[in-house]
């Protein structure tokens, strides 16, 4: 029966603090999201700027275009930069943490199994980045719908 | 059958090159304990790392006519002084990543030993004392099962008495099929646990001896080892009248 503990060392590097890390990197894409909300903001404005005001009444204005979907989001994925930096910076310093963890990289490095110790830096991080990106597109998806229920269908590009 | 054939190994500086190994030649029959002797910087490290593959070299390391990759690099295990555990695992953790990794674990081993030299099996290692770091490291070495157990001055900074215990419960406790290669300053203390003593100098070979063999010289390890590194015992008084 194999302890808890050690079952993250397939994963992380063994006896590393990674609860902080696992943490932050949620933060990290909460905050993005977060920020992304911006969208909405710039999508308002595009839908106001197809209506003219007039005597309190919305009109929608002669030949009026939409903003095309892809402006709206324009800039977006600098949101989630903390958050794919974080990634990168974490693989890295798991490969640190052998050379400062008293000598276990001479451990990891004699071990018969094939890339374990590449995989216990970098996996997390890639499993991360594309579950975060998958995420992302789900969330632009869902961004798109709204595009299309906000925007009124004569006035798409 | 390991067969070590290096020609070369140099270690690259902004000065220059340091040569650090130079023909060393030498093959380590199965169930051999073997002493590697020799003053600091003469390579015993270093040889020890090229064995494992951590550092390059010019030449050729066999294992039964084969080279150390993934497959028979489990034959061979490691003690260091520098260590090579994880501080914040317990022995308990060690013994499940080692099960995970080495298919050829020694579970009984391993509680034996940890039970004599009374090692806490559910504490991480980075509150051990030096000394039973040492102790833990050495028993992971003997207990994953590997062929040949390479160790590189494993007792810097356990007790005399503590020592004695480790040669005793190591010829106690290997079997026949098992190699020991042990690098040490402690030549005294090994000279009755090893069977072959080989010297390095300035990264090469100075001497490659049988104890028994010299037993029957009438000559002790420490003897050789003068005669072969031309050390004179009153140098140091001829040095002290000089000054």
């Amino acid at each position: 029966m194999l302890r808890r503990d050690i079952i993250p060392g397939k994963y992380f590097p063994p006896g590393y603090d990674y609860e902080k890390e696992q943490n932050t990197a949620f933060f990290l894409f909460g905050f993005g999201v977060v920020l992304s909300f911006e969208y909405y903001w710039r999508l308002y404005q595009a839908v106001e700027d197809l209506y003219l005001h007039r005597d309190g009444k919305l009109i929608l204005r002669e030949n009026a275009l939409a903003e095309p979907f892809g402006h709206l989001l324009s800039g977006q994925w600098m949101f989630f930069m903390p958050f794919f930096l974080f990634l990168l910076a974490m693989a890295i310093n798991h490969y640190l943490y052998y050379h400062s963890a008293g000598g276990c990289l001479n451990l990891m490095r004699r071990l018969p199994g094939r890339d374990v110790l590449l995989k216990s830096c970098a996996q997390v991080s890639v499993f991360l980045m594309i579950a975060g990106t998958l995420l992302i597109e789900f969330l632009y998806l869902l961004y798109y719908i709204v595009y299309l229920l906000m925007m009124p269908s004569q006035c798409l590009p | 059958m390991l067969d070590i054939k290096i020609s070369r190994k140099v270690y690259h500086s902004k000065s220059g090159g340091v040569r650090a190994l130079n023909n060393v030649n030498l093959t380590l029959g199965q169930g051999e304990i073997i002493g590697l002797f020799g003053e600091n910087g003469a390579g015993k490290s270093t040889l020890l790392k090229s064995i494992l593959g951590f550092v390059s070299y010019e030449g050729e390391i066999l294992l039964d006519g084969e080279k150390i990759n993934r497959r028979n690099i489990a034959r061979f295990s490691f003690a260091t002084c520098e260590h090579s555990f994880f501080p914040n695992l317990s022995p308990d953790a060690h013994r499940d990543f080692y099960r995970m990794h080495f298919g050829t674990f020694r579970e009984k081993r391993f509680e034996g030993l940890m039970n004599f030299f009374g090692l806490p099996m559910r504490q991480p290692l980075k509150t051990f004392s030096t000394g039973q770091k040492n102790q833990f490291e050495v028993i992971m070495a003997l207990c994953q099962g590997a062929d040949y157990i390479l160790m590189d001055e494993p007792f810097a900074g356990n007790d005399v008495f503590n020592r004695e215990d480790f040669y005793k419960v190591l010829l106690g406790v290997l079997e026949p099929s098992e190699t020991i290669f042990l690098s040490t300053h402690l030549i005294g203390e090994v000279e009755h646990f090893v069977g072959r003593a080989v010297l390095l100098h300035k990264g090469e070979i100075a001497g490659d001896v049988s104890v028994l063999a010299l037993e029957e010289a009438g000559k002790t390890l420490m003897d050789h080892m003068k005669e072969t590194y031309g050390y004179h015992a009153d140098r140091v008084s001829r040095a002290l009248g000089d000054m």
